[in-house]
């Protein structure tokens, strides 16, 4: 059905048990196979436990698998460690101070997310670099841009979250990885950035990956749907069927 | 103080300036507590007195701050690819290179310098004054380290050191060995302390293996000085408060010992006194802040309450004149009760009410 040169990431046989041979044994991911098509984005669901958290830690390279293979781009990331692949992977975690250093400046820490995609200069803050975090700083429309000089550390957890995404963004990944990143925030902020995240990963055609507790939003946002459970994927939604589906209906997933 | 002694102070403040920006690095901005500092302080000044022995005191002094950072890269090394806790690093390399500091200095425990040429002595013949000279050669080259330093932390590499001691795991995520920035970092921290060590033999025409001893209290002296007067800000700001602090710490030793408060041998207790001290007056002016705060607000805590006692009390009164005056008038009322004309002005108000609201449908 797809031609595998369109996929952007193929896992074959995901297999991660914690604390093997003990009675507190937990089977994390159980052969889990999954394709992401180039430039799709898709939303995970799942109750806690479930595997999601683990799936992106495998993917990302923060946990070594015990089976399985990852395919990026058609190139094997299995063994590779987790700072390589980083190259290619961009992850934003629920927590907004894991994204960003606290004590250097906006622009520093964009600086830092671009450094391995600027062309090669010896000092980080030049002028052309400054201008293009200012222009991709006012897509958020939360004045960000006239605090570059600010510390991070300084801002709340909505601008560093929406920070992290501009960060993220420029680096230019092959694969976005959302792990609930919009769960610490309030209710308006949460909305703010996930609708600056669609505006970013359209723009960017960028593939991407949306863990979240929030059924509503995993039905609205992105183009197909995953529901985890028990390490494995129970339910694959996309087009029409997706659609159709009730979020009450889904909600019951958890139950 | 004579001048000479503020002079002295001065120079020593400068030099021992080097070795607090050489730990500054690993432990400020790699948040790494580096106690491999004392050991390669040592060999840079056993390096440099080595090779001024044989005249040749600028090679001296280059070798030692490769020296140093060789030491500096071994300890990142067993820190970070082989998981070694960096405290316990530091003392593995620190204690291995006090061996290698005595097979430098072929066996002996120390080299005097009296006679031979250093920098200092090689300036002197230009310059002409014994201390002008080694205020000057000694400030120049911290100016010069400190803004190679300084403009080295904003480079690209730089940035990525700090980020290294500030958020780690971010580093790793933008793609970035953190591994070797923090081997880079201590390199650099360890270069740094070597090149103090050397420029102090130099100065000092002596060298010690055992000299290392009680330094890294002296180094923390003068970072935490620098940063209890002028905070933690940036690390331009940072780097020379740490000199700044060093400097000051010297006047600090000088004034003591004039006083003959304790006797010359008990510099590295007074060194550790003052050092605990500084570290004191953030958390004691926290406790003093918090006690201010908290009479302020008792103070104002009473003022409202008693304030409110009265207000509640004033209140009370008047609800309780209304309370009579409308029963009086309850009273009064229904004295009235049977008054029909009363009665009929009531009804006529609603009446009018309901015409108003009904639009004059009675009409």
């Amino acid at each position: 059905m797809n031609n595998s040169n369109d996929l952007m990431l193929r896992i074959r046989r995901m297999t991660k048990v914690f604390f093997p041979g003990t009675s507190n044994e937990k089977i994390a991911l159980n052969r889990v196979n999954l394709d992401l098509e180039k430039g799709e984005f898709v939303t995970i669901l799942g109750a806690n436990g479930s595997g999601k958290t683990t799936l992106f830690n495998a993917i990302c390279g923060t946990l070594e698998l015990d089976d399985g293979i990852v395919i990026l781009d058609g190139s094997d990331i299995t063994w590779e460690k987790e700072h390589k692949r980083a190259l290619h992977i961009s992850r934003i975690y629920q927590d907004p101070q894991m994204g960003t250093a606290p004590n250097l400046t906006i622009a520093e820490n964009l600086a830092l997310a671009y450094t391995r995609k600027a062309s090669p200069s010896l000092f980080p803050l030049n002028k052309k670099d400054y201008r293009f975090f200012h222009e991709q700083l006012e897509i958020l429309e939360m004045d960000l841009e006239l605090r570059m000089n600010t510390k991070i550390g300084l801002l709340s957890g909505g601008q560093r979250q929406a920070v992290s995404l501009v960060m993220e963004i420029i680096s230019q990944p092959k694969l976005l990885l959302l792990d609930e990143h919009t769960a610490a925030l309030d209710p308006q902020t949460s909305e703010k950035i996930l609708d600056v995240t669609n505006t970013f990963v359209r723009n960017a055609g960028v593939t991407t990956m949306m863990i979240t507790h929030n059924v509503q939003d995993a039905l609205t946002n992105g183009d197909r749907t995953i529901v985890f459970s028990g390490g494995k994927i129970v339910h694959d939604y996309r087009g029409a069927e997706r659609d159709a589906l009730d979020p009450n209906d889904l909600q019951k997933l958890y139950g | 103080m004579t001048i000479a002694q503020v002079l002295s102070a001065v120079q020593l403040g400068l030099l021992y300036g080097i070795l607090a920006v050489g730990l500054y690095i690993p432990f400020r901005i790699l948040d790494i507590a580096d106690m491999s500092v004392q050991g390669t302080f040592t060999m840079g000044m056993i390096i440099a007195a080595v090779f001024s022995y044989d005249r040749m005191p600028f090679l001296g002094i280059i070798v030692a701050i490769l020296g140093g950072a060789i030491c500096g890269v071994i300890t990142g090394i067993l820190h970070t690819k082989f998981n070694i806790p960096s405290i316990l690093s530091g003392i593995l390399t620190m204690t291995a290179i006090y061996t290698v500091n005595l097979i430098i200095a072929s066996g002996k425990a120390n080299i005097s310098l009296i006679g031979k040429d250093t920098i200092y002595t090689i300036a002197d013949k230009m310059i002409g004054n014994d201390q002008i000279t080694k205020t000057i050669v000694t400030l120049l080259i911290v100016v010069l380290m400190t803004t190679l330093i300084s403009v080295f932390f904003h480079t690209r590499t730089g940035l990525t050191i700090r980020a290294t001691g500030d958020n780690a795991a971010m580093v790793r995520h933008t793609s970035i060995n953190t591994d070797n920035m923090k081997m880079i970092g201590l390199g650099l921290g360890n270069a740094m302390a070597a090149l103090s060590g050397a420029l102090i033999s130099q100065y000092n025409l002596f060298a010690d293996v055992n000299s290392g001893t009680g330094i890294l209290v002296v180094a923390l002296a003068a970072i935490i000085i620098g940063e209890t007067l002028f905070r933690r800000n940036g690390v331009t700001l940072g780097l020379i408060s740490t000199v700044v602090g060093s400097i000051i710490y010297r006047f600090i030793i000088a004034i003591a010992l004039k006083f003959d408060v304790l006797p010359s041998y008990a510099l590295n207790l007074i060194s550790t006194i003052i050092v605990i001290i500084a570290l004191m007056v953030p958390a004691i002016k926290e406790t003093r802040d918090r006690q201010a705060k908290k009479r302020l607000h008792l103070e104002l805590a009473n003022k409202y309450l008693n304030n409110n006692n009265n207000v509640l009390t004033t209140t009370d009164k008047s609800i309780s004149d209304k309370k009579n005056i409308s029963d009086k008038e309850n009273i009064s009322e229904k004295e009235n009760m049977s008054d029909k004309k009363n009665m009929s002005d009531k009804k006529n108000i609603s009446d009018q009410l309901l015409d108003k609201k009904s639009g004059g449908k009675n009409e």
